[in-house]
Parts: C-alpha cells; structure tokens; sequence
C-alpha cells in the first residue's frame, strides 16, 4: 500500500499527527496540509492523490471550500475526499455532499474506525 | 454585563413635564385651605387676600417640590449615563485581558496537546520497532538453526559409530579368515603327516627291492624331505595367520580403547549438552518475546486510547477560540458608544459560529449530547 498516497488536511497538528500516524502504521503515504490554500498548493506538488482527508472548519479556505476548488481541477477532480470533522449538524453535512465529499467522519475516532472507512474510499 | 439582559435599547433620561404639571400634586391642598378661609372668614377683601396667600405658598411649595423631583430624575440619569459610561469602560479594558488569557489557555493547551501527540507517535514507532512485526521471529529461525545442527551432530556421532562397528565386524570377519586359514593349515599338515607314512612305507619297500629300489628310494628321500618343509611350511603359515591376527586385533583394540574414542564420547555428551542449554535459551527468548509482544499490543491499546482522548482537545480549542473571536466582537461594538446592543440578534449570531454540538447544547442550555465516535456518513 506505499504506492497510495493520502493527503491529510488540519489545522491542529495533533491532529496531523495522530491520521499521519494511523495511516503511516497501515502502510500508506501521507502528505500534510494545515488549511485549504496549503493543500490546494500540495496538490501541485504530488502527481496523483488517492484520497484527500480533510477538516471542515479552518482558517483561510475551510474543508467545504476547498472541496468545491478540487473539484475544479481536472487532474483531482475524482480524488475521493473524506470530511472529518466534529460537526454534526446537518446543513454542513448537506453542504459537504453538495461541495463533492465523499464521506463524513465525527471526530473523534478511533483508529480502525479510521482505516476502515479508508480502506472503503481509497482510489484502486 | 448585567445590565445588557433583559431591554433590547438602551436609553438615557427623560422628557421634562409640562410647567402646569409641575404644579399639580401640591394645589389641591391649597385650594381647599384658601376655599376654607374665604368661608371662614366671609367673602371679603381679608378672606380673599389671606386665600390668595395660601394658595401661592402652595404654589411655590408645590414648584419647589417637583423642581427637587426634577434634578433627583436628572441626576439618577446622570448616575445611569455614568454607570453605562463606566461599564463600557471597564468592558473595553476588560474583555481584551480576558480574550488573551483565553487564548493563551487555548495555544498552550495545544502546544502540549501536538508534544503529547508526536511523543505518543514516536513511542509506538520504537515500540513497533522493539517488538518486531512477526512474532518471535528471530528465536524461531535460533531453534531452526538449533535443530539442524544437532541433527548433523547426531548423524555425525551415528556415523562414527557405525564406523566403530564396522571395525568390530571386520575384526570378526578377520578371525573367521584366520580360523578358515588355521584349517586349512591343519590339512596340510595332516596330508604331510599321512604321506609321510607313505614314505616311509616306499623306504621300506625301496630297501626290499634292493638294486633295482635305489633310483626309487632317491625319490622317496625326496619326497620325505618335502613332507618335512611343507609340514614345517604350513606351521610356519599357522603361527604367521595368528600372529597377524593378533596384531590386526591388538590394532583395533587399541583403537577402541585409546584417547579417540573416549574424545569422541566426550564430544558427543559436549555438544548435547551445549544443544540442549541453546535450545533452553531459545525456548527462554521466545517466551520472553511473546511476553514482549502482548506487552507491546497493551501499551498500543493505551496508547491509541491516549490519542483518542487528546482529539476532545481539539474540541476545547475550537470552543476557546469562538468565546475570544466573540468577546472581540463584543468589545468592538462596546467601544461604539452610540451602537445599540441587540441581545437576540448577537446571540443569534453567536451560535452560527459554533463548530461543536457541545456548544449548541450549553447555548441551549441543554444537557451534554452523547458522544458519537467515528460516527460516519457516506454520501
């Protein structure tokens, strides 16, 4: 699974750290981000996401923002995005189908809740 | 800010009374003292004067009364519009303070929250890394190599063995060839014995023939003489056959009994000893490892459990930083002095900020909503 890489976008770095860790451990790439601007400039640097997991409330550019921007590049359009967030609600949740998400995970989790819903989105 | 709760507007004194209502409350009064003298004292110029003297007293008692009555209004107004002066103040110096030791908890909480973070990831690495990823992986390769060397030693020690029994058997193949020799020995010497006789016999007959036995009895010489060394021939063979078997078996007792074969004894017991105390090591490492695997998988367990707990941090940060972005918010609208504080709209306002539905629930003032964990929504 070291072919797959996975984007993870937060603005806590604990955060970063405990999905980069849970997904290094899985045998996964990982590429950090701390807002929607920082990824959207990741994704230049890389050739191919195979999943994109991301916070809704950031500063700069939030999760649902920046699922509409990926949307329109035609290189990611098809990368998978998973929400991972502690809203609730169900007008964001809305919000987030509607920008192009693919799923939507309350913080906070557990490790295997993690990799499994991984496991399930990740790009063949 | 107490005084905020309950009006929507906030306003400061109020519209001074019409002149004649300042003289209401005290003219009834008068009027009926002034009405009681004139009765009193009859319609006249003296009746009148001393009414029209009680009525202005009343007059200026009353005006005096509502002027104190005035300033009294006047100055609470005054008090109000210095009071709301000084919480607004004391909101503007205030809410600063508090919005960066705030934020001050928040960015310290998270600071040690990410140290928490990156120690329990780099604890989990070096611990995957102690423990190995295939279980007893190293000790079981040990006990392979173990086995295969105490069966090469095993086939070794057999081989000599065999090696030590073969020598018997040849020393008793050896012994059968002798005995057979031996034999054969004996027959030649019983045939020598008997044509000996027969010699002796031709001697006899050679003499009685006189002239005519001689060339005969030179034969017989012959032969007697030929008897005598192939008898002392085949004695000869016989003590030689014995004495090459026992130097062949003195050889091979030697053998056995000499320092080889106790080497070989001792070596073997050596290297099974040595083979037994490896593989006891083995058995040993490879408990201890196992040991050290569900040690490993326990402390993972906690660990995980550590980083799990650490993410409600990220819950309290995000709270934080919504009460320091609204007192901001509030002390920027206290500065304005003639900005009116609307309490439902800034509460409105307020719960569209909230992330967490923790904060709906205490806004709400409802009870804590339960926890839903990795709860997951695919779309």
């Amino acid at each position: 699974m070291a072919d797959k890489l996975i984007m993870v976008v937060d603005d806590s770095a604990s955060l970063r750290e405990v999905v980069s860790f849970t997904l290094k451990k899985a045998g996964y790439g990982v590429v950090e981000a701390a807002d929607g601007r920082q990824a959207l400039a990741r994704l230049e640097e890389a050739p191919r996401f195979h999943l994109i997991v991301c916070d809704v409330n950031m500063p700069e550019l939030d999760g649902i923002g920046f699922v509409r921007e990926l949307k329109k590049i035609a290189r990611h359009r098809f990368v998978p995005v998973l929400m991972l967030t502690t809203e609730t609600r169900e007008d964001r949740k809305v919000a987030g189908q509607m920008a192009g998400a693919k799923a939507w995970m309350v913080k906070p989790f557990r490790p295997e809740q993690l990799l499994q819903a991984v496991a399930k989105l990740v790009l063949p | 800010m107490a005084g905020d709760a309950e009006p929507r507007t906030q306003t400061v004194g109020r519209t001074p009374p019409h002149p004649l209502a300042r003289c209401l409350p005290g003219l009834p009064l008068g009027a009926f003292a002034a009405v009681a003298c004139i009765t009193a004292a009859g319609a006249s110029w003296l009746s009148l004067a001393a009414a029209s003297c009680v009525l202005c007293a009343s007059v200026w008692t009353a005006r005096r009364d509502q002027r104190r009555s005035l300033a009294q209004v006047q100055m609470r107004g005054e008090q109000a519009a210095a009071s709301s002066a000084r919480v607004r103040s004391f909101a503007a110096a205030a809410l600063p303070i508090w919005a960066r030791q705030l934020e001050t908890v928040r960015s310290a909480g998270d600071g040690e929250v990410d140290r928490i973070a990156r120690a329990a990831s780099g604890f989990l690495a070096r611990l995957e890394d102690a423990a190995g990823e295939a279980p007893a992986g190293g000790s079981r390769k040990f006990a392979s190599d173990l086995a295969r060397t105490g069966r090469q030693v095993d086939a070794l020690v057999a081989a000599l063995r065999q090696s030590q029994d073969s020598k018997q058997r040849m020393v008793q193949d050896i012994r059968g060839e002798a005995d057979r020799l031996q034999e054969t020995a004996g027959e030649i010497r019983r045939i020598a014995m008997h044509t000996r006789v027969v010699t002796l016999n031709a001697t006899v007959e050679a003499a009685r023939a006189g002239a005519a036995g001689r060339p005969f009895a030179t034969i017989v010489a012959d032969m007697r003489d030929l008897v005598q060394r192939t008898a002392q021939t085949s004695d000869d063979f016989s003590r030689a056959i014995e004495r090459l078997y026992d130097m062949v078996k003195a050889a091979f007792d030697a053998d056995a009994r000499g320092p080889g074969a106790a080497a070989l004894q001792q070596t073997e017991e050596l290297v099974q000893d040595v083979l037994m105390n490896f593989r006891a090591l083995g058995e040993r490492l490879d408990a201890a490892q196992n040991e050290v695997k569900r040690e490993r998988d326990v402390l993972r367990a906690q660990i995980f459990g550590v980083v799990e707990a650490l993410q409600f941090q990220d819950r309290a940060s995000q709270v934080l930083s919504h009460v320091v972005a609204s007192l901001g918010s509030l002390e920027k609208r206290l500065s304005d002095d003639d900005a009116q504080l609307d309490t439902r709209a800034w509460l409105r306002d307020m719960a569209a900020s909230y992330s967490t539905p923790e904060e709906h629930a205490s806004h709400a003032a409802q009870p804590r909503v339960a926890e839903r964990r990795g709860e997951i929504t695919y779309f």
